[in-house]
């Protein structure tokens, strides 16, 4: 299943200045509601996205790199790819982000995203899953938006990239700290917006991240609905199965 | 499917349960009928490390009459609440949507606090309680709050239900004389979610309706009130026609899912008919009505 999705954001920083701290896959790759970075080997993050919807737990783990980067035309291709750790599916997506000069010495950010999930997540309807790529895509360029902002706001001299990419790692570790406490992550998780809120106050060098993202409605109405008859066709299938051995059985004793 | 491995605790009292729950923090899940976690577990879309069992916290269970309301422990099972006397009395809404919910088995297994906790906007109980203007009551590790139930559905699958807190009972206003109810249910199947619900409420008087409750189940991530249909119904004629006119606004302010059982068109379109005719049903237009 595929879906392509759009969203324009402004930074109030000029494009020469935003376009340095996209560049810096180590410190967009966070931005990703969820995901709490493994490894950075140059361009290539590995990672996981934790996604959790009610009693509905996916984990992620994949890589993201650049596909492409356009200093002309100011435009960088990241490409994104996972696995879900408890199961076969996958999903890819491709952001497609531009720098436009806007009014005021900002810049206007244009991503393009094209996603592609399969497997048992894939299967609960388009409408669905366009409701939860949406809200990653949404949230995802929040964060950057905050990235951008805070990045260049703090952090000027070429120093402190490396330095700044440094701290990504550290807290995709403290990530999983939180995880250990399960109790501190859960009102992290609650508390989000609050969270968002505070950095920005703080003028912290990353937007706030959760260990994991309640990214509620990731399966629309019809995951439910679709679990039972899958259940239901899973039961009949072991029944027939039993049936057919016992047949057999039978016959070998007929 | 086998579910992934997980611990289990049977706590045999409500502050037992909120121990164990905070303690197991994120990862831990209250079970209490199981007809919608099992299923999760199973297709290991769900995979907590705790399920603290609720069900042998017997003071959950069972309606309480407390004067102007009832108070309808979070173990109820659904078959419990068609059948109570005292919900069919005061808030037969609830008994006759209860009745509508999935199959006898899982109505049997069910529980209302479940249903409600589990907060899945096809369900046909959270547009019901909403409907009824009910208070949920919760207890949790700062102790026991009470959350109106149009508040505590926050987003899908999603309450406003704190790490560690536990539904434990729904506190249902007692409807007076006058009052006729309807839930309205649109599926395929017989046992199938609602592609979307009406739950209606309406206080009839010298031939009008005098005022109206709407709740729609499946119309957004979580249930609402159709507060302008509810509006445009209040003094209008008890007669077909006006309360279809009414229900022509029923989807405003809705946004209901695109899935592959319905187009989000469809479903609106839906909702107008079905709050018509539940309406009309409720005001005592039909011989099918609940009347109180």
């Amino acid at each position: 299943m595929s879906m392509e999705l759009d969203n324009t954001f402004t930074v109030p920083v000029p494009p020469e200045t935003a376009w340095d701290v996209l560049l810096d896959v180590a410190r967009i790759a966070p931005c990703m509601p969820g995901a709490t970075v493994d490894e950075v080997d140059g361009d290539v993050v590995t990672g996981r996205i934790k996604i959790k919807v009610g009693p509905v737990q996916l984990t992620y783990r994949g890589t993201a790199k650049f596909h492409e980067r356009d200093e002309a035309a100011r435009t960088v291709v990241v490409e994104a790819s996972g696995k879900e750790t408890r199961g076969a599916g996958t999903a890819a997506a491709t952001i497609k982000a531009t720098l436009e000069p806007a009014e005021g010495g900002a810049t206007q950010v244009t991503m393009h995203t094209t996603m592609n999930v399969t497997g048992r997540p894939a299967q609960f309807g388009r409408g669905v899953m366009v409701e939860v790529g949406g809200k990653l895509v949404d949230k995802f360029a929040e964060n950057l938006a905050q990235q951008l902002a805070a990045d260049t706001a703090t952090t000027t001299d070429s120093e402190a990239s490396p330095a700044a990419a440094g701290e990504s790692g550290k807290s995709g570790e403290s990530g999983e700290t939180a995880t250990e406490t399960p109790r501190e992550a859960g009102a992290t998780a609650a508390e989000g917006t609050t969270a968002v809120a505070a950095a920005t106050a703080t003028g912290a060098a990353e937007p706030a991240r959760e260990d994991s993202i309640n990214l509620v409605r990731l399966v629309g109405p019809a995951v439910l609905k679709r679990i039972v008859p899958v259940a239901a066709i899973a039961a009949a299938a072991a029944l027939l199965g039993r049936w057919i051995k016992r047949g057999m059985r039978r016959g070998e004793k007929g | 499917m086998i579910p992934a491995k997980f611990e289990y605790t049977r706590p045999s009292s409500v502050s037992e349960a909120v121990r164990a729950l905070a303690d197991g923090g994120e990862d831990a899940k209250v079970i209490a009928g199981g007809q919608s976690l099992l299923p999760l577990l199973r297709l290991r879309l769900a995979y907590p490390d705790l399920l603290v069992d609720i069900g042998g916290l017997d003071d959950l269970r069972g309606v309480r009459d407390t004067g102007d309301a009832l108070e309808i422990g979070a173990l109820t099972t659904h078959y419990s609440l068609t059948r109570d006397p005292l919900v069919r009395e005061h808030c037969g809404l609830l008994a006759a949507a209860a009745s509508t919910v999935a199959d006898p088995a899982v109505r049997h297994r069910g529980t209302i606090g479940g249903s409600l906790s589990h907060a899945d906007p096809a369900g046909d109980l959270p547009a019901v309680v909403a409907a009824l203007d009910a208070t949920l009551l919760a207890s949790g590790p700062e102790g026991q709050r009470s959350i109106a139930a149009t508040d505590f559905f926050v987003d899908y699958l999603t309450t406003a239900l704190r790490p560690g807190e536990i539904l434990t009972a729904v506190r249902v206003p007692k409807l007076g004389p006058g009052w006729g109810y309807r839930y309205e249910k649109f599926n395929v199947t017989a046992q199938d979610w609602a592609i979307v619900g009406v739950a209606a409420l309406a206080r009839r008087a010298d031939g009008h309706v005098a005022e109206a409750r709407i709740g729609l189940t499946n119309m957004g991530t979580v249930p609402v009130r159709a507060r302008a249909a509810e509006q445009a119904a209040a003094g209008a004629e008890a007669t077909r026609a006006a309360l279809a006119s009414a229900a022509a606004q029923a989807d405003e302010g809705t946004a209901p899912p695109d899935d592959l059982r319905a187009a989000a068109d469809y479903r609106r379109h839906l909702s107008r008919v079905l709050t018509g005719r539940a309406l009309a049903a409720a005001a005592g237009l039909t011989s099918t009505a609940g009347v109180m």
